[in-house]
């Protein structure tokens, strides 16, 4: 089935949302997954050792070419727990995007944003969990916006802390962001070359023809290069992406790397480029060492 | 078979043995010689005349061994003492280790073995000594002792085994292993090789070395890294290797050599098998410029040398060959300039040389005077230490028959100073005149400078000093008009305040009874000193001015020059290179007549035992980095005329001076650790040195650090040069000053702020972030904008502290700007902030905190309360103390009662490297309820405006304190602190609001008030 570029899925946490209109949102769950009384706080109980996918379920309308964050909270009372949640978004007609990534219960709210594209319709977020170690799961706060072009012009990241994670050849995993007194925000994502050699950002919504500026704060125990790529690319589509390549010479000391990118419009000669989306690529070229990154923006420039 | 070489067979994989403990003493079985260990002798200075019997001593032994072709002979005269010193060897804390020995002697003696550890730990001495006694027969036996090391961090050890009694001892295959039993002698490794290198070269194209080395299993050929190392610096080292043929047991020696080899101070360090070998086996050398200047200090131009000893290390109660006897060391001071300072109770001190009326015995000092003429240079030489007298502590510089005589006969008067408590003698005039008279009359024209008393000035007042400097004066004068007198000799030293001691000196009425007048800078040792050491030469100069005076100045002891005193003395012996030059450098180029500010000792160094903290008397040292360092100062400064000063405050410092016909500068970075480039403009043409006198390629830019260097111009006149200089474009790579962190509130919330100045001239935006885990989300951030050199702004950064009951936060603050961060690491103090509504009474605060003494006994022996209270521009303190007895005394403020008020109008200006200490406007200021005026302050500063009234109660004292709040400030520091006083002049306690004892230097602790103007 052709792909079409409909249903974009990011998943970062919320920081302060803006006044984007608020969706009505129908919602549901199944399996053992519990309501409350009012229908919007969810629980799920999991025993030791029995699987079980279940999952809670949100509906709605949404119009074309048009930009959306979907918000949500879900925590966990066993911290650190590896077991898998899923989100998965099915649109209208041909829409339908199967699990292209997963997510980890968090104190936090989580967010993604999706881009229309030409496919309005009715769409289904739907939040699986697997679980089989024991633990209480509570999902709530579920929330769907429309962004204005304004929400679009403000900073694209919010926390570093689950917006990053790191490709490995055996799968994933989550970027830790821990404080960090020498670090220009307090904080910093640190890792250990050469087992984890990258670092990559979740999707953020981008408009083409317009321009971005890239900034963030790098340092190694080392002296090593480092490449730096603006992509926009999104995972399960198709097409050609364009993307812009930054290289870096990462120091001893915090370094403050920034870069300007004009997102194309050329949709014919890159496909991707309909997604909507960008995410961040960074790969680091040595054989030891430990990078930190810190304070990582990426805002529309206003013309 | 010989035993030296049985080991070898244990080793052999068919004999089923364990394998032997590691012996950790390098060269234990003597076969290099005596590499790896130094000798001692020391003689009790009762019978010290001049020299060391050269028959006494360590010497190596072929004949009688115990095994191999090598021991140590021990030869203990009956005058002197002897002290065999290892090398450095490391040991696991807290660990049973076992030493063992042969030996044999010819006479009943004893051997005292002490393992000993020195070390430094976080800016603190730590030491330990386990020793152990043995009495060694008549014929080959060994012996051995189990010791247990202390805990950690003690680590590096040497021992010492020192000879009791006269006579000869053999000893031989020597063994330190871990365990508790005694195992079969090994090497402690299989070759073993060593360095041997001249102490001294001078002006020589390459270095000439030998590598001893011996196999003690087989013939073998052995490979060999020499690696030579530049000492105090951190370039790479040159790397040589050494393929050396080596016979079974017997020690060959191999030649080597190292070129280019530049100025400075080298070690050569032997690398076996990748593993460098210990200590023990490494030379060291200094190279040094031929002392052309021999015999100089007779004419005009600056001076420059040390403090020494020449005979011999004086160490209280004997003298030790450990800096070398009287002719090595007048070998080495020739090259470290052309006069040294003597002062050296072991040479030269009254009661030792003048033992009763009219006795005199010079000999000591006439044979280290004969030495300094044999080897070119000038002495001045300190006939007398200070005259203070401690109960129960007699003061052995003054001659016990003086005593009875005292002019103040047995009641020893405390010191007319106002800022120590001490007892001094006071002997008479006429004993002292004398004493001074035979010695102008021993020496003749063989002294050139005589120096009247060690630092007199912690012991009594300028005006009592300048009593006996004029009787001595003229008795020298009697005896020889052409020695010229060294009076002052005024420290900073030990709480004394040098400048108020030479303003009393210079205005007295025999204030022309000198002829030089010299100083102890211990106050402002450097140009990065919260007192930079050229604004005190200044302040020096202007006194002598303003008494009318023309005397010139001579810094002649200033031993620790870091920039303020840090916790130890013995560890600021060893200084930072440049750190010397520097000093020596401002000296020159304020004018001084001549500077000698270190002790020989300093430049020398025992490279056996390189992480022991060294006291000069416990190992044999030679020439180190600082002696090189010296030789450099010398060969440029020697005879140097200061024409012109090139200083941007807090940027670069350096001189412009003329010597042997040609114009030099010097010059370097005034900020620490700031690099900066001086871009200059055209017309500078000159040659560079490093601080060794090395060439070095010279450009337009001048790279400059705190480490100084030398440019030599050609066709470019002084002033010129001075011009180019002083007309250069700074660039830096931080350009960021940081004012203090003061804990403050604006608009209802908390936050740090502070002062944020721009060095550089192209105006920065950028932000600040502070981190800390005691703030709410661990810190917070602001942004400042076109911040432009010159124009500092005020940053508040809003921050929560997660609680309140913390006072101390060490933060990391950020200033970030482009794509630059510089890293701030500071620590603030959580003080209080009151906002000062006008004619609202805020109060009461009790002073309730103790900072000095002991805590009140009770409410009603010492408590106190005070409010506060602003009318306009007027801030009114009004204090009420609870004392149940009334204390005025007569000398320092605060050893009566006493309330100390601490006023910062200015709480966010600085000095950039000591930001908490007193800003120029910030003043402690002292009111005594029962003297009269009621206010005082130190060094004659004033606080315009202020108004106190005391009302005495009963019980205690009502104090209003009027001063007047400073136009249009934001803020000001503030605190108070009361001292009571029970007995005369002596405080029991002080207690204070908000700081601590501290107070007086620093402000950090000081709280903040906010008069809240415009409703704000």
């Amino acid at each position: 089935m052709k792909q079409r570029w409909m249903t974009m899925l990011l998943l970062t946490a919320a920081g302060t949302l803006s006044a984007a209109d608020a969706i009505p949102l129908q919602l549901s769950r199944n399996g053992s997954w519990k309501a409350d009384e009012s229908g919007k706080q969810f629980t799920r109980t999991v025993k030791d050792g029995v699987a079980e996918w279940s999952q809670v379920l949100a509906k709605a309308e949404l119009e074309a070419k048009s930009y959306y964050r979907f918000s949500w909270r879900m925590t966990s009372s066993k911290e650190g727990s590896s077991d898998p949640l899923v989100l998965e978004v099915n649109g209208p007609e041909k829409v339908h995007l199967s699990r292209y990534t997963t997510f980890a219960p968090a104190p936090d709210i989580q967010q993604f944003h999706l881009y229309t594209d030409t496919c309005p319709g009715t769409y289904t977020f739907s939040l699986r969990s697997g679980m089989k170690t024991a633990q209480t799961l509570t999902c709530g706060e579920l929330k769907l916006e429309k962004l204005s072009s304004s929400d679009l012009e403000q900073e694209l990241f919010s926390s570093p802390a689950t917006e990053f994670f790191h490709p490995l050849k055996s799968g994933w995993r989550n970027a830790v962001e821990a404080a960090d007194d020498s670090s220009p925000t307090g904080k910093s994502i640190s890792f250990t070359l050469p087992e984890i050699y990258s670092l990559r950002s979740a999707y953020l919504p981008v408009v083409p023809g317009k321009t971005y500026r890239l900034e963030l704060w790098v340092k190694g125990s080392d002296v090593l290069g480092a490449k730096i790529r603006m992509d926009t690319y999104m995972g399960p589509l198709e097409g050609k992406h364009c993307y812009r390549d930054v290289n870096v010479s990462v120091s001893k000391s915090w370094k403050k790397v920034t870069a300007e990118w004009k997102v194309p419009t050329d949709t014919a000669a890159s496909p991707m480029l309909r997604s909507g989306m960008l995410r961040l690529d960074m790969k680091f070229n040595s054989p030891a060492a430990t990078v930190s990154v810190a304070g990582v923006s990426l805002k529309m420039v206003k013309e | 078979m010989n035993m030296k070489f049985l080991f070898s067979l244990m080793l052999l994989p068919s004999l089923s043995v364990a394998p032997a403990a590691e012996n950790l003493i390098f060269n234990s079985g003597f076969e290099l010689g005596s590499a790896g260990f130094s000798v001692l002798r020391s003689r009790p200075l009762e019978n010290f005349r001049g020299g060391f019997d050269p028959s006494g001593g360590a010497f190596p032994e072929r004949k009688e061994v115990k095994s191999g072709q090598g021991a140590l002979r021990l030869v203990s005269l009956p005058d002197q003492r002897l002290t065999l010193c290892s090398s450095e060897i490391e040991l696991k804390p807290a660990t049973r280790y076992t030493f063992s020995f042969w030996a044999k002697c010819n006479a009943d003696l004893k051997l005292v073995w002490k393992l000993s550890s020195r070390q430094q730990e976080k800016e603190k001495l730590i030491w330990k000594d386990l020793s152990r006694t043995f009495s060694p027969g008549r014929e080959w036996k060994e012996y051995s002792c189990t010791v247990t090391t202390p805990p950690a961090p003690h680590r590096y050890y040497n021992f010492y085994l020192s000879v009791q009694g006269a006579g000869t001892v053999f000893m031989d295959n020597l063994q330190l292993a871990e365990g508790a039993s005694v195992t079969p002698w090994t090497p402690a490794s299989d070759p073993e090789a060593a360095v041997f290198l001249p102490e001294i070269v001078t002006d020589a194209a390459s270095l000439s070395g030998k590598l001893r080395a011996v196999s003690y299993s087989a013939d073998r050929n052995a490979e060999f890294d020499l690696l030579f190392c530049a000492v105090g610096k951190t370039d790479a080292p040159v790397k040589k290797s050494l393929r050396v043929p080596l016979k079974r047991g017997i020690a060959s020696e191999t030649e080597f050599r190292f070129a280019p080899f530049p100025y400075g101070c080298f070690q050569v360090r032997p690398v076996m098998g990748g593993r460098e070998l210990p200590p023990g086996a490494r030379g060291m050398t200094v190279h040094c410029h031929a002392p052309v200047w021999k015999n100089t200090a007779g004419g005009s131009g600056f001076k420059l040398g040390v403090n020494t000893a020449i005979l011999g290390r004086y160490t209280s109660n004997e003298i030790v060959d450990s800096t070398g006897t009287g002719e090595e060391r007048g070998k080495y001071l020739s090259y470290l300039g052309n006069l040294m300072r003597i002062w050296n109770p072991g040479e030269i001190n009254w009661a030792l040389c003048n033992p009763a009326p009219g006795k005199f015995d010079f000999s000591r000092i006439l044979s280290a005077v004969e030495i300094a003429r044999r080897n070119g240079f000038d002495l001045e030489v300190t006939i007398s230490d200070g005259w203070t007298w401690m109960p129960g502590k007699p003061n052995r510089n003054i001659p016990q028959w003086t005593w009875e005589r005292d002019l103040a006969g047995r009641q020893y008067p405390t010191s007319d100073r106002t800022d120590t408590t001490r007892m001094v003698k006071l002997p008479r005039y006429e004993d002292w005149s004398a004493y001074a008279a035979a010695f102008a009359a021993a020496v003749g024209d063989r002294v050139r400078f005589v120096d009247l008393m060690n630092e007199p000035n912690c012991s009594f007042s300028g005006k009592t000093y300048a009593k006996y400097m004029k009787a001595a004066y003229d008795a020298i004068k009697k005896a020889n008009p052409r020695i010229r007198v060294v009076a002052g000799s005024a420290t900073e030293d030990l709480g004394a305040r040098a400048a108020e001691f030479l303003r009393e000196l210079v205005s007295s009425p025999e204030a022309s009874s000198m002829d030089l007048l010299s100083f102890h800078p211990y106050g402002s040792r450097q140009d990065d000193s919260p007192v930079p050491a050229q604004n005190r030469i200044r302040q020096f100069r202007q006194i002598v001015r303003d008494a009318g005076g023309k005397v010139p100045l001579w810094n002649d002891e200033c031993f620790y020059l870091q920039p303020v005193a840090r916790s130890h003395y013995m560890l600021e012996h060893d200084l930072p290179v440049g750190a010397v030059s520097r000093r020596i450098l401002i000296d020159m180029g304020e004018g001084c007549f001549a500077s000698t500010p270190l002790h020989s000792d300093q430049t020398l160094d025992d490279p056996l035992n390189p992480n022991r903290v060294i006291q000069s008397w416990d190992s044999r040292c030679v020439p180190s980095k600082l002696f090189a360092e010296m030789n450099a100062l010398a060969c440029f400064l020697a005879g140097a005329e200061p024409l012109a000063t090139v200083e941007q405050r807090g940027e670069y410092l350096g001189y412009v001076f003329a010597n042997r016909g040609k114009t030099f500068s010097a010059i370097w970075s005034a900020g620490d650790p700031i690099q900066l480039r001086l871009n200059l403009p055209s017309g500078a043409s000159f040659r560079m040195y490093d601080l060794y006198g090395n060439p070095m390629a010279a450009g337009k830019v001048l790279a400059l650090t705190r480490v100084p260097v030398y440019l030599e111009w050609s066709g470019v006149p002084a002033e010129r040069a001075a011009e180019i200089l002083r007309s250069g474009a700074v660039s830096v790579e931080n350009p960021f000053r940081v004012g203090p962190l003061r804990w403050s509130v604006r608009d209802g919330k908390t936050g740090l702020q502070f002062e944020l100045g721009n060095r550089n001239s192209k105006p920065v935006s950028g932000f600040v972030r502070v981190n800390a885990r005691e703030f709410r989300n661990r810190g917070g951030r602001a942004e400042f904008s076109l911040l432009r050199k010159e124009s500092p702004v005020s940053i508040f950064v809003p921050l929560t502290l997660q609680s309140e009951s913390v006072k101390e936060i060490p933060v990391t603050l950020l200033v970030a700007s482009d794509d630059r961060l510089i890293s701030v690491k500071r620590t603030v103090r959580i003080t209080p902030r009151i906002v000062l509504e006008e004619g609202v009474l805020s109060g009461p605060y009790p002073i309730a905190r103790v900072a000095e003494g002991k805590a009140p006994a009770s409410a009603s022996d010492l408590s106190a309360e005070f409010s506060l209270l602003r009318k306009g521009d007027e801030l009114s303190v009004r204090v009420r103390v609870t004392d149940d007895v009334a204390g005025k005394g007569k000398k320092l403020p605060f050893l009566a009662d006493c309330v100390e008020l601490f006023w910062d109008p200015e709480p966010f200006r600085c000095d950039e490297k000591y930001p908490d200490r007193y800003a120029p406007g910030t003043r402690q200021i002292f009111i005594n309820p029962y003297r009269t005026p009621h206010v005082s302050l130190i060094d004659g500063k004033e606080i315009p405006g202020i108004q106190v009234a005391v009302t005495q109660r009963r019980n205690g004292y009502d104090m209003t304190i009027r001063l007047p709040l400073p136009r249009n400030a934001e803020c000001v520091g503030f605190d108070l602190a009361v001292d009571d006083s029970d007995s005369p002049d002596t405080r029991k306690t002080q207690l204070v609001w908000s700081g601590d004892g501290k107070n007086h230097a620093d402000r950090s602790g000081f709280a903040l008030l906010f008069p809240a103007r415009n409703g704000k």
